[in-house]
């Protein structure tokens, strides 16, 4: 028999002398340490003094009897497990069973024999020691699980920080994202650009969790950083679909829509890679929802050079809404286990109005899930077409890294065939300008300018699209498709762009001058135009011109434009 | 057990007689609860040192005691006595 290794402490309570006496000799000759205590009062005092590992307790003694000292000694707060053996020259059954009843843990009746002793100290012990490492595997259980809960609501608040972020706040914007949702993997991001365009992007990452949840974090980063800085959607996207593709294991990847805003052109850019169609609804009385289908692979599973990052181009009037959304609203189950579809989502959209309609589809897909409500995986977006000026979303602010910046240069840049196709230069542009001190608190002003001025001499000088096109009906469709037709076919022409800035302490200016390869145009008609205020020219493009620039001139034919920027006292000399 | 054994033995006859004279008086008392827990405890003490007889007796008073007639239990004293002195004297001759 395995006998109890380490000496342990043994209480010993009885008021017969005798029996305590025999009692102690045969613990004691085991090599444990005796504690001895005369009746059950004594007891008590002794066990919280002496912390005994085992008690051995008499059933009857005075004063208190064995099976109200077992009670007292149950009662003691803490997880320190003490066995219990009651001693007894009691033989009935019931009797017996009353010591176990009452909290021991075992008995040993008279007489005493010291293997039986022995052997049931050993036993217990044995449980005594199961049970301290069951409370310190517990306890570490615990820890352990107290760390991983802290640690995920951690994780979740950076995530929520990182994925539901940007202007989401925006009064043009709608959207339903489950607070219960701890890494679902879907992500909502929203942002302005220099030029006050407004980009949104709805992500699914597939699976849950840690993994779905880890790719938000280069994807948020890229989206707002790119966006700040003025790139176009496609250059978001290829930036995106490249680290993702780069990062995420294979079999990972993230379906996503994103879209450009243009209030000033009232109309929306699409880009949509494996999430459900999105829907354009009119406002009240304008017509059935036009579904908006994903034409492209989601992003991180193509390679950089075999991605896709056309657009589709759709006319919004103010009030008119695009509804996005991710499959768990489709998918959602009800109790027959019938998935919620699209085309009760059609039918809600259907119904005409526009502004309930968001909220609306929200009530319907709880009312179908009901009782199977999941609500971690229901995720929409609405954004709405408004007047520019009611757009209430922050445009980029340009951090100033010091007050030092160039205070004479000047900068020529020249672009042919090839990169007008392929590169959009207004970000390494803005990026310089953004150098000096004084343009930083008039960046989203230059970064439209600059826009303007390159989107007038490459469309309408390189490629000589004529702007009338854009004021018939579906004109900015037309218009876009007929620019993606030219662009891909042009081989000769050039734009080139020339900077010159002075600065002092007082003052400074920057002249912007684009001159472009194309025939040029009357300038003549456009100061008439001008005169009269009329829109010839689609005028929306050179009066903004005219409104943001302190000077704008045109050299020559018209394909040579000059804009001013003044600043404190110093004009240009 | 040797040493131990007759510290044993000492402790018992010591222990034991209280416990007769306290049996005693719990019938001259007519105190049945008193009866029944002396007896009882000295009935342990002889269990464990196979003191069968003896035993035999404790348990028969305490029977009595439980039952609340200590007139009834008298008659046994005079046993309990005798058995005593008996047992007392058998485990003397075992002492070294």
């Amino acid at each position: 028999m395995a006998l109890v290794s380490e000496p342990i402490r043994v209480l010993v309570a009885d008021d017969n002398r005798t029996d305590r006496t025999l009692l102690s000799r045969i613990v004691a000759r085991e090599g444990h340490r005796v504690i001895e205590a005369i009746d059950g009062v004594d007891a008590i005092e002794k066990f919280h003094a002496e912390r005994p590992q085992i008690v051995l307790l008499d059933a009857l003694m005075p004063r208190l009897d064995g099976f109200e000292v077992a009670r007292r000694i149950r009662e003691v707060p803490g997880d320190t497990f003490v066995p219990i053996i009651f001693l007894t020259s009691l033989t009935e059954a019931d009797e017996l069973a009353r010591c176990l009843l009452a909290g021991g843990d075992d008995f040993m009746s008279k007489p005493y024999n010291s293997v039986i002793l022995r052997a049931k100290i050993t036993a217990l012990e044995r449980m005594r020691q199961l049970h301290v490492t069951m409370q310190q595997q517990r306890d570490e259980i615990a820890r352990y699980n107290e760390r991983l809960l802290r640690e995920q609501q951690a994780a979740k608040d950076i995530f929520d920080s990182v994925a539901h972020s940007g202007c989401l706040a925006a009064r043009n914007i709608r959207h339903l994202i489950s607070p219960l949702a701890v890494f679902n993997g879907d992500v909502v991001l929203a942002a302005r650009n220099p030029a006050g365009s407004m980009y949104v992007l709805l992500g699914d990452f597939t699976g849950h969790g840690l993994t779905a949840s880890i790719g938000a974090m280069p994807l948020a980063e890229i989206f707002y950083g790119m966006t700040q800085k003025g790139f176009l959607l496609g250059d978001v996207l290829r930036e995106c679909n490249r680290k993702l593709k780069d990062i995420l294991p294979v079999g990972y990847f993230c379906c996503a829509t994103m879209v450009d805003f243009n209030f000033q052109k009232g109309t929306v850019e699409v880009w949509s890679g494996g999430l459900p169609d999105a829907y354009i609804t009119r406002r009240d009385g304008g017509g059935p929802a036009v579904p908006v289908v994903s034409r492209h692979l989601p992003l991180g599973v193509v390679s950089s050079s075999r991605f896709d990052a056309s657009t589709e181009v759709f006319e919004l009037a103010d009030g008119d809404r695009l509804l996005m959304c991710t499959d768990g609203l489709l998918e959602s189950r009800n109790d027959a286990g019938e998935m919620f579809g699209s085309d009760r989502m059609i039918a809600i959209l259907d119904r005409g109005c526009a502004a309930d309609a968001f909220e609306a589809l929200k009530e319907a897909a709880y009312a179908h899930m009901g009782e199977q409500l999941r609500e971690d995986d229901l995720t929409m977006v609405e954004v709405t077409m408004l007047d520019e000026r009611e757009i209430d979303a922050p445009m980029p602010t340009y951090v100033a890294s010091g007050q030092i910046g160039p205070r004479d240069w000047s900068l020529s840049f020249e672009l042919g065939p090839s990169s007008l196709q392929e590169f959009n230069p207004l970000p390494l542009l803005q990026h310089v300008l953004m150098e000096v001190p004084a343009l930083r608190v008039r960046g989203g002003v230059i970064f439209t300018v600059l826009s303007e001025l390159y989107t007038n001499a490459l469309d309408h000088g390189v490629m000589g699209l004529s702007s009338v096109v854009k004021s018939t009906a579906n004109g900015f469709t037309d218009y876009y498709r007929r620019r993606v037709e030219a662009l891909s076919a042009l081989v000769d022409g050039y734009v080139r762009f020339e900077f010159t800035s002075r600065a002092s302490d007082s003052g400074g200016y920057l002249k912007i001058r684009v001159r472009d390869s194309g025939p040029g145009f009357d300038v003549s008609i456009l100061q008439a135009a001008r005169a009269k205020l009329t829109g010839a020219y689609h005028g929306r493009g050179l009066s903004l011109l005219y409104q943001l620039c302190d000077s704008l001139t045109f050299h020559g034919v018209g394909n040579d434009v000059e804009a001013e920027f003044r600043w404190g006292g110093d004009g240009p000399a | 057990m040797g040493e131990e054994f007759s510290a044993l033995i000492d402790v018992f006859r010591s222990d034991s007689r209280r416990l007769v004279e306290a049996i005693d008086e719990a019938m001259a008392q007519n105190d049945a609860e008193k009866l029944r827990h002396q007896s009882h405890g000295l009935k342990g003490a002889c269990i464990n040192l196979g003191a069968a007889d003896l035993a035999a007796l404790c348990a028969d008073i305490e029977a009595i005691g439980r039952s609340g007639d200590c007139g009834a239990a008298r008659q046994l004293l005079a046993p309990l006595r005798c058995e005593f002195e008996a047992v007392s004297a058998a485990l003397d001759s075992l002492k070294i």
